[in-house]
């Protein structure tokens, strides 16, 4: 990995996928990760190339993002909503899947990034992982995520 | 034999289409398979480029697409992003790659 990846938890308020789209997009660019552009470009892009992704019997997650261009510094921000979220699905845009999970990267550097997702889309499967997100407990969902799917390509 | 051709496309020929070419990169190895030509796009740009370039199979992780638009065989990347069915997917490319002679 060239450049470091910060990862971050947001408490959001909304309860509508464009509103904590806009929660999330404006928390990034708040803490000066992403430009101004930047949430516009997610909300759009989420309309036209959706994220929901179902991962039957396990967890149904979006990951939510825009192109490089709007990002400044990486960044990796998570937020679980107060109840499900109805996204769309990225393998079939006509339907719906209830999603406990977001997670929204914020990359200008994909190559670096790919094994980070690797990694991030198994850990996210794993129970002890689940159980942090079920039982929101924030600031531990940040650190595993850090642990296990940052610090190993650091070494 | 020449070597299989596979494209692969998302939104913005970036971060999924990446993942699913790295995972795919490692279940073609683990069948035997090391010399491949895989390509990514984005999505808008499949049909020309299948059109163009005549691809055996395209994998698609992101936006919606009309198959009859692609002149090829046409998976979901999704097992790839999840590393959930990847076997049931591999069978399936396989046996396209397989028809068109691209594998023993």
């Amino acid at each position: 990995m060239h450049r470091s990846i910060d990862v971050r938890v947001l408490r959001v308020r909304s309860e509508e996928r464009s509103e904590i789209l806009k929660e999330m997009g404006d928390y990034l660019y708040s803490k000066g990760y992403v430009k101004k552009t930047f949430t516009d470009a997610v909300i759009e892009r989420e309309g036209k190339y959706p994220t929901g992704l179902e991962i039957p019997g396990v967890v149904n997650v979006a990951l939510p993002h825009a192109d490089i261009e709007h990002v400044k510094r990486q960044a990796l921000l998570v937020a679980v909503p107060k109840g499900p979220v109805k996204f769309k699905r990225m393998d079939a845009p006509d339907k719906d899947v209830d999603v406990e999970l977001i997670i929204m990267p914020a990359i200008n550097e994909p190559k670096g990034y790919v094994k980070f997702l690797s990694k991030l889309t198994m850990f996210i499967q794993k129970k002890e992982f689940l159980e942090l997100v079920r039982g929101k407990r924030y600031d531990e969902i940040a650190e595993s995520i850090r642990e296990e799917c940052l610090k190993p390509l650091m070494r | 034999m020449a070597k299989p051709f596979i494209y692969l496309a998302c939104g913005s020929a970036a971060m999924s289409a990446m993942l699913c070419k790295s995972r795919l990169e490692e279940a073609l190895r683990k069948r035997g398979i090391k010399s491949f030509d895989l390509r990514i796009c984005r999505v808008i740009e499949l049909p020309e480029n299948v059109r163009r370039l005549k691809p055996d199979l395209a994998i698609v992780t992101a936006g919606s697409y009309s198959e009859k638009d692609i002149d090829c065989p046409v998976f979901s990347g999704v097992p790839f992003m999840s590393n959930i069915g990847v076997d049931a997917l591999m069978d399936k490319i396989i046996a396209v790659l397989k028809e068109k002679g691209k594998v023993p």
